[in-house]
């Protein structure tokens, strides 16, 4: 699919910056994206990828600039702004014990926008099913979802945004975890929900091999800056992510006609 | 002697008493148990003990002292556990000891004799006036109300709390609710199970609950029905045997979550995790 130059930006980012005590997590970034763009933003560990994404979703306090999403303004009380953001984070360590199981876990993408005090209907449900089906953990349906391995937590992860429908999708390294054979399946999926739904979406991701087979525009980060921002065609080559890895090595995926790269 | 039921007239009030009770701390003790926020439920204990006695030094009902202090307690502890601003931990410990500090300089300014704040330690169910059981009941009857109407909303905040964020429920507005409720809730029973005692019955029925299964529902109908038979099933033995009542209630409720510990199916999860 391919973005109207004349389409609104959904997103806009103006001189952001977040700084942790002494560091700096994002400086000075400027962004916009439209309606339906599909952009990955790729750089290497404690570029800002993940803070960016938790500037969106109102999750991280910035230090300067302005971010409208929708035309709103993101925080930690704006839950209903974040009704339309559906973010899929990276995976974190969670008590075995906790009694949700895993289809209650990918339910609760439409608890927000089901509205409080109302129930999940029936056609929410076939909803949840048959993404669970989609992105195989059908079988898990009634395990705990602390009994999961990081693979299948990531794809109820993967469901659960996938269920929102939300008009903006956040992905945090959504495939990190999940084995080579099943990545493509999810990533697959995704570009598909993606076109169906002309979802805005943001990639990230640190590794060349985990990008999706097709994206709008690659967004570089490098030490909290944006370092490049263009087509696919113009940034994914091999001397620019050289570059942007400090030629310590990356991984290259074959479907990009790159060779690995070791240094 | 008047019997309604084969059950002595004066047995009736403290045995509704316990069954609201047992409903009430064992819905707030669910929010206690799954969100790990143990620390949290004592701090809010004692500052309704607090409370109570404060009542008593400038001669107001304890329960409205009590009611005053666990929401304070409430509106201070809540949001420090809630943005981690300061270790959750070391935020409650502050406002727990401040609490018993409190607690003591109050029950020293009481004039006259201390019986009445002593009876707040252990509390007493068989004295319960028909305003307290009312009061239990209206409690009761909310959280039920909050906890069905709310189900969903609260399941995800209490056991997936990162997620209720990110999917747009308002996580902070139910986690308020419920810290409120755990005030209030341990307030209005402070002169039914006793300041000290207090803690035990919002704990234990819901972590044998939580021992015994992995769905949330049933693990608040469990934790309901343990909650219950803790009361009852004290009140029974105190009455048979003459034994404080306080005591024996909080006794069957540690039995509970003893015997469901031992049959935790989650026992073995963990040690399979720990292999």
């Amino acid at each position: 699919m391919t973005i109207e130059e004349n389409s609104k930006y959904v997103i806009e980012l103006q001189n952001i910056s977040v700084y942790y005590n002494s560091h700096t997590a994002l400086d000075n970034v400027t962004l916009s994206f439209r309606q339906g763009e599909f952009a990955v933003i790729l750089g290497p560990n404690g570029s800002g990828k993940t803070t960016l994404l938790k500037v969106l979703s109102g999750l991280c306090k910035i230090q300067k600039g302005s971010v409208k999403i929708l035309g709103q303004t993101p925080s930690y009380y704006n839950f209903l702004l974040r009704r339309k953001i559906a973010h899929v984070a990276q995976i974190e360590s969670i008590d075995p014990r906790l009694p949700i199981t895993v289809r209650e876990s990918v339910a609760a993408g439409r608890a927000g926008i089901c509205g409080l005090g109302r129930p999940l209907t029936r056609v929410d449900w076939q909803l949840v099913d048959s993404l669970m089906e989609r992105v195989g953990i059908s079988h898990l349906a009634n395990k705990p979802i602390g009994h999961l391995s990081g693979g299948e937590r990531q794809k109820t992860a993967i469901a659960r945004a996938l269920a929102q429908q939300a008009p903006i999708l956040l992905l945090d390294e959504p495939t990190a975890s999940i084995d080579p054979i099943a990545q493509k399946d999810i990533l697959d999926l995704l570009e598909h929900k993606i076109d169906l739904h002309s979802f805005t979406t943001l990639y990230v991701t640190h590794e060349i091999a985990m990008m999706p087979n097709r994206c709008d525009r690659i967004i570089m980060l490098q030490k909290g800056k944006v370092w490049a921002d263009g087509k696919p065609e113009e940034l994914l080559l091999e001397e620019k992510l050289e570059e942007l890895y400090g030629g310590n090595g990356f991984c290259c995926s074959s479907r990009f006609g790159f060779h690995h790269s070791h240094h | 002697m008047h019997e309604i039921l084969g059950i002595p007239e004066y047995l009736w009030r403290p045995i509704l008493a316990g069954f609201f009770s047992g409903i009430a701390c064992s819905i707030v003790g669910v929010f206690i148990v799954t969100m790990h926020l143990s620390f949290l439920g004592i701090c809010i204990a004692h500052s309704a003990f607090t409370g109570a006695l404060f009542s008593l030094w400038i001669g107001w009902n304890p329960l409205a002292g009590a009611i005053l202090f666990s929401l304070i307690a409430s509106a201070i502890v809540g949001p420090l556990a809630d943005r981690g601003e300061l270790s959750p931990d070391t935020s409650t410990g502050i406002v727990f000891s401040t609490m018993l500090g409190l607690a003591f300089l109050f029950l020293g300014l009481i004039p006259g004799s201390k019986a009445s704040a002593l009876s707040l330690f252990w509390g007493n169910i068989l004295t319960v006036s028909r305003t307290d059981i009312i009061i239990l009941a209206g409690i009761a009857t909310l959280l039920i109300i909050l906890f069905t109407v709310f189900y969903k909303e609260i399941h995800i905040v209490l056991c997936h709390r990162q997620v209720a964020i990110y999917v747009g429920i308002p996580s902070a507005l139910i986690f308020y609710l419920l810290i409120i409720a755990t005030g209030l809730t341990i307030a209005v029973s402070l002169q039914t199970v006793g300041g000290l005692l207090i803690y035990s019955l919002l704990l234990n029925p819901s972590a044998s609950a939580y021992q015994l299964t992995y769905r949330f529902k049933y693990m608040l109908i469990l934790s309901i029905l343990f909650g219950i038979i803790s009361c009852w099933g004290g009140i029974a033995i105190s009455y048979k045997f003459n034994l404080p009542t306080g005591a024996t209630i909080i006794l069957i409720s540690s039995f509970i979550f003893i015997l469901s510990a031992i049959l935790s199916p989650k026992k073995q999860i963990k040690r399979v995790k720990n292999v």
